[in-house]
């Protein structure tokens, strides 16, 4: 599978689309489709202190409330 | 791909508890939109500290990562001991094949090289607080920008990461592009919050409105900027939630933050978040004279987790009840005293995942492929 090729579901509950993610008009957009492309994205989402990971409302990524 | 299994996975990840432990309610600053009420200068005994770490360690498991997450008042006001002290009792666990992760939210202003060393080798995740430009921070976070400004830069020079939230108030929503500009041009992540609407500086609380139109105008500057390298959240959390089919990993869409959170206060009392310890109708108990699983069954825990999305009004019916969740429990208890309405920003937010769902609709359509 090309690693820009994604499966996402947006409005319609059951749509598959297939998208080409330099087509995209939005370079912010890109750059979480392409993060998603990555396989270890599991990994980054729990795993890891990264941008992906649980977050609350202050800056630590983690989840905690700021202020 | 993002697909169904991977989904799941992070559902069942996102199962454990974190606590948020305030080693320390005194802070060495006295921010004008502070929520934390009384400020008491007593660190929290090392034996409140091995009871929490041992209880949600073990509480959560080895299939789970248990993070803690440690706030205050001032965190670092603690002291480096005590956080060596945190991190042995953790490495007792992590030897028997526990996973752990440490987060700090911290004014910085008391960082040094000796905790930058130590949170770069123990891997904490760092957060700080960051109005924006010296003149919008200045104004209400007691003229400490310069100090924070440095040592976030020179955090991240010697390799540590931190991350940034940016509060929102009326004195400082005419200048969302400025403080965009401020945050790209540094290359700092950042998150925009409203301040929380706490009737102690009800000068500063956005209206709905304001808070959409801010939040409107800061996802349009982002999502078309070619020159930006930043994560801008709200902006990249609600897209996220979109790809994640509702999965929204921030506090306040969670549904009921208490599924994942607890706040532990120096003298061992337990409560939601850190946003209701000034509320004694809050708390749940308290860890030296109760045990974990007795916290976690707590009548005041099981009262305060019947608040979901079925038992709001507004929510019921509401569009985006998957991506929203009631929003935060302590917005909806500050205007309305009482936690079983929803969230008082829910009107900006309903707005703002209306209009970007529509606008990453867009792109990706205009992007399909011919199959």
């Amino acid at each position: 599978m090309e690693t820009n090729e994604l499966i996402i579901e947006l409005k319609e509950p059951n749509l598959n689309v297939n998208i080409d993610i330099e087509r995209i008009d939005s370079p912010a957009l890109q750059r979480i489709l392409r993060e998603f492309s990555d396989p270890e994205i599991v990994t980054k989402m729990y795993d890891k202190h990264s941008d992906w990971g649980q977050q609350g409302q202050c800056g630590c990524v983690m989840g905690c409330l700021g202020g | 791909m993002l697909n169904n299994k991977i989904i799941n996975q992070i559902k069942k990840n996102i199962g454990a508890i974190t606590p948020i432990i305030e080693p320390v309610t005194l802070c060495n600053l006295s921010c004008s939109y502070c929520f934390v009420g009384e400020k008491k200068s007593s660190n929290m005994e090392f034996s409140i500290l091995e009871k929490i770490i041992s209880s949600v360690i073990i509480h959560n498991g080895k299939d789970s990562i248990t993070k803690f997450i440690w706030h205050g008042g001032e965190p670092l006001l603690a002291g480096l001991d005590f956080y060596m002290k945190v991190v042995d009792f953790q490495n007792n666990f992590k030897k028997d094949g526990y996973r752990i992760l440490n987060a700090i939210q911290t004014n910085l202003t008391l960082l040094n090289d000796e905790f930058i060393d130590f949170f770069i080798k123990n891997e904490f995740g760092v957060g700080t607080s960051l109005d924006g430009t010296k003149e919008l921070h200045d104004k209400n976070r007691c003229n400490s920008f310069d100090k924070v400004f440095k040592n976030l830069h020179y955090a991240k020079s010697k390799g540590l990461h931190v991350g940034v939230i940016c509060i929102l108030t009326k004195e400082t929503l005419p200048h969302i592009e400025e403080i965009y500009s401020f945050f790209r041009d540094n290359n700092i992540d950042f998150t925009l919050s409203p301040v929380i609407p706490n009737s102690r500086y009800s000068e500063f609380i956005l209206t709905t409105d304001e808070y959409y139109i801010a939040l409107k105008q800061l996802f349009d500057l982002w999502y078309l900027d070619e020159n930006c390298k930043i994560r801008v959240n709200p902006c990249g959390s609600i897209i996220q939630s979109i790809l994640l089919k509702g999965i929204n990993l921030s506090c306040i869409h969670s549904e009921n933050c208490l599924n994942h959170f607890l706040t532990f206060l120096p003298n061992g009392d337990v409560f939601p978040c850190n946003r209701f310890t000034d509320y004694e109708q809050f708390k749940i108990g308290n860890i030296s004279n109760m045990t974990f699983t007795e916290i976690l069954k707590s009548e005041k825990r099981s009262e305060l987790l019947s608040r979901t999305i079925e038992t709001i009004n507004a929510c019921r019916k509401c569009e985006f009840r998957q991506y929203c969740k009631g929003g935060c429990m302590n917005h909806a208890y500050e205007f309305y005293q009482t936690i079983y309405e929803r969230d008082y920003y829910c009107q900006s937010f309903f707005k703002i995942f209306q209009y970007i769902n529509e606008k990453v609709n867009v792109s990706i359509n205009k992007a399909k492929r011919q199959i």
